[in-house]
């Protein structure tokens, strides 16, 4: 019996030894534009998407969402083409705003906007 | 009886030495399978400290290095949690020799030294720490300042057949968290094998003002050995064991380490045979790997840059060593060597700029580049004793090669690179070491020893092929220097040991060293790479640096109703003709400066303790009441623009209980004031001038379980 009490012990004591990373819900989320947006973002795999969504007008929402471990870099980067542009776009991590920033009236390159960081761990 | 002391004109300097007056003896024994040097008599005159077992289950830290400490002039530089790299008596990284059994290395990843051989190794796995003062022991592998030695439990044998096993448990309240250990094993008289595994999971822990210090961490081990043993002794065993970390952090770094998987194996075969020309012969052959991945995502400066470097080392050795007595001589003759291997990169992320051909903007430095060093040594130790003489010999030569992939940092904003090619890179040295020390012995209680010494040890990877990071105690990125020369050091150390007639025992020793073309690191015109760091130093041989101090210990005897074990001690260390960098009251570079005399940089000041117990009036319970007073560090380096430290006084209570012979609980309450402190050799906290402080009030109990 106490053989047996000192494998299960081991078992547990192992069994603890996670260090697996927690999950987070990411949101990068684009709004307030009124024309074609080019945006750029880091998918779960690593890999930076590019996709150009047509506003047509401020109440128009994008918005696409993934499953991050703590500690992955999340980054967006959106721009517009004509003059007199805006954007708003965020990160929102599980619902809640991680970063935003939005940018108006600036011409093509100078309007763009990018958010990056680091999915935080949880403490 | 202790003016007799004065009368041989030894306390005239006060110059002592040695904690634990655990001296060497002329022949190794077997202590639960564990080889060590550490009698009750004392020939050598060489200082040795030892920490038993038993001590270390008192000591409430899962750290060896912090427990390492606990020994007069060690000490240890800390950068994060309770991971220290070690320091005796001002000698530190390349200038000690800190070893497993076998005399393995575990080179670490980090050129921050995050990740020293003695994080790898949690205390339960210990049976004890050996500490070996000087250039004086030269069988352990190369050793210019001194030799940490920790042996592991190896498995016993045992004449009855059974089982046995032992749990360790112990939490704490700051850091908040618990640590596990559990070992089982099994032998008979001609084999035995464990298994063992432990966690600790650690949070952030409260200084004695109150700040949260972020220094949470996890870490988690495993490993197996078997011994065999036939009727004539011969002896064969092997080991693997594997020690991981995970989201450790660093507040005095630029990085946390995300991740270390560091493995180490050890095949050891040993022969002891009386009345033979060769006593004892022992063979081993080690061998270890580390992954080290590190990055500053939970640093501020994240924002904009993500830095991740990912660093892969490995390490393989053996050692033989042959012991014979010959004419009363004792005579130890063996062989050592070691090959490191060190690469990786650093990872930059801009994440803040605009994507280019579709991809976020990186950047690939190397940190290393294919770095490797080979060392391979002879050695030998002669002693003898009779009635009042102990005398000793001893001598090695190593061999010592390094090379390393081209060195090249690109320079911002300028095409030519700084570059040293491979073929610049490789450096062979011959080293040699010697050292004597005489005991002489009156009236069997009183014995003073004298030891010289004279070791020579090659510049160490990071001094050699760093490229381009903030390694030092100054905000500098440090960049390897491939023909730097090998420091030597030439010492002498004075001991003494008295025993009163009741068996009370004060030993201690003065020492003083003169090093020779000391590594240290002058300012050079390159643009540095890291973030807010002032300019780029490159290591040098430097003048002579001194040092010298002295090592002083008084113990009850056992029987005694109020046990008293103290000790005190402090270094002193100066460098001559050192650089001095000038910076305005912008912070900016305006030049450099030379001094005469400057003090060794992250040198611990005098310290004394006192430890009052009362041993064996109470059944089964022992409480002993600490007072550890540090004093202000005042002699602090100008080159490196050290700060003052001031001093401080620690109040710690501990009991340990037996209640039956299974069980043994220790716990105590450590700062129990609350005082708010740091060492001198805490790293300052990235992005402040403030030390890296030290916990408040910690309540720890520890719980073991032994089955036999």
């Amino acid at each position: 019996m106490k053989k047996l009490n000192l494998v299960l012990l081991l078992f547990v004591l192992l069994s603890g030894c996670n260090k697996s990373p927690e999950m987070h819900h990411v949101t990068y989320e684009a709004s307030e534009a009124v024309s074609t947006l080019h945006i750029s973002y880091k998918n779960p795999d690593g890999d930076l998407i590019s996709v150009n969504p047509i506003f047509n007008s401020s109440e128009d929402l994008w918005a696409v969402e993934g499953i991050f471990p703590e500690g992955e870099i999340v980054y967006i980067s959106a721009t517009y083409d004509e003059e007199g542009g805006t954007q708003r776009i965020r990160i929102l991590l599980d619902g809640k705003t991680l970063k935003q920033a939005e940018s108006r009236y600036q011409p093509g390159e100078e309007g763009r906007v990018t958010l990056a960081g680091v999915v935080p761990w949880s403490k | 009886m202790f003016q007799k002391i004065f009368l041989y004109g030894i306390l005239s300097l006060l110059f002592l030495w040695g904690k634990a007056q655990t001296p060497e003896a002329d022949t190794a024994i077997l202590l639960h399978g564990v080889e060590i040097e550490a009698p009750s008599e004392h020939p050598y005159a060489r200082p040795v400290n030892l920490i038993t077992r038993s001590e270390l289950e008192q000591i409430p830290s899962t750290d060896p290095g912090k427990i390492l400490t606990t020994i007069p002039n060690v000490s240890g530089v800390r950068k994060g949690p309770a991971i220290l790299d070690p320091v005796v008596r001002g000698f530190r990284s390349g200038q000690l020799n800190v070893q497993l059994n076998g005399g393995m290395l575990i080179e670490g990843g980090c050129p921050n030294r995050m990740d020293p051989t003695s994080s790898h190794i949690a205390p339960e796995q210990l049976q004890t720490i050996q500490v070996l003062k000087g250039p004086f022991a030269l069988r352990y592998g190369p050793n210019m300042g001194g030799v940490v030695r920790m042996l592991t439990k190896k498995p016993a044998f045992a004449s009855t057949p059974g089982f046995n096993a032992r749990l360790t448990q112990r939490f704490e309240n700051n850091w908040p968290g618990n640590s596990e250990a559990i070992e089982a094993g099994y032998a008979t008289q001609h084999f035995s094998g464990n298994l063992h595994a432990g966690q600790s999971k650690y949070g952030n822990y409260t200084s004695g003002s109150g700040e949260s210090i972020n220094s949470a961490y996890n870490k988690y081990h495993y490993g197996a050995a078997i011994a065999l043993q036939n009727n004539t002794k011969h002896t064969l065993t092997l080991s693997a064991d594997g020690s991981h970390g995970f989201n450790v952090h660093y507040p005095a770094l630029s990085m946390d380490e995300r991740t270390d998987d560091t493995y180490f194996s050890l095949l050891e075969y040993s022969i002891v045979q009386k009345n033979k020309p060769i006593e004892k012969l022992s063979v081993s052959l080690w061998h270890s790997t580390v992954h080290h991945v590190m990055d500053n995502k939970e640093r501020p400066f994240s924002d904009t840059t993500v830095a991740i470097s990912d660093i892969h080392t490995s390490a393989q050795g053996y050692r033989i060593e042959a012991a014979s007595t010959i004419k009363g001589i004792k005579a130890y003759l063996g062989s050592d060597g070691f090959y490191i291997t060190k690469d990786g990169q650093r990872i930059k992320t801009m994440i803040l700029q605009p994507p280019v051909n579709g991809e976020i903007p990186d950047k690939a430095e190397a940190l290393w580049n294919n770095a490797n060093t080979l060392n391979a040594g002879i050695f030998t130790e002669l002693s003898k004793r009779n009635a009042d003489w102990f005398w000793m010999l001893a001598a090695r030569f190593d061999y010592n090669y390094a090379a390393s992939g081209d060195i090249l940092v690109m320079r911002p904003g300028t095409p030519e690179p700084y570059a040293v090619t491979a073929e610049n890179t490789i450096s062979n040295f011959l080293n040699w070491s010697t050292s004597a020390g005489i005991t002489r012995f009156f009236n069997h209680d009183l014995s003073l020893g004298l030891s010289l010494g004279r070791a020579m040890r090659s510049p160490d990877m990071t001094e050699r092929f760093i490229i381009m990071l903030p390694v030092g105690y100054d905000a500098f990125d440090y960049l390897g220097n491939p023909a730097l020369l090998p420091e030597i050091n030439y010492e002498a150390d004075l001991t003494i040991n008295k025993q009163g007639p009741k068996g009370d025992k004060l030993s201690g020793g003065v020492f003083f060293s003169y090093v020779k073309n000391y590594i240290t690191a002058n300012r050079i015109p390159e643009k540095p790479l890291t973030a807010d760091v002032l300019g780029v130093k490159q290591f040098i041989n430097g003048e002579a640096a001194f040092l010298r101090g002295f090592e002083a210990t008084f113990c009850t005897h056992k029987n005694r109703l109020i046990g008293v074990n103290w000790y005190a001690a402090i270094t002193f260390g100066t460098i001559r003709n050192a650089e001095q960098t000038l910076i305005n009251s912008y912070g900016q570079v305006t030049g450099t400066t030379r001094l005469t005399t400057d003090a060794l940089p992250e040198i611990p000041p005098f310290e004394t303790t006192l430890n009052l117990s009362v041993p064996q009036r109470i059944k089964n319970f022992t409480p002993i009441l600490s007072l550890r007073y540090v004093a202000a560090q005042k002699h602090i380096s100008r080159a490196y623009y050290e700060q003052e430290t001031p001093g401080f006084l620690l109040i710690n209570l501990f009991a340990r209980l037996k209640p039956t012979k299974e069980i043994t609980i220790n716990a105590g309450v450590n700062n129990l004031l609350d005082t708010g402190y740091y060492e001198h050799l805490n790293r300052r906290v990235i992005g402040s001038t403030v030390n890296l402080p030290e916990p408040g009030r910690v309540l720890f109990v520890q719980i073991i379980f032994n089955w036999k």
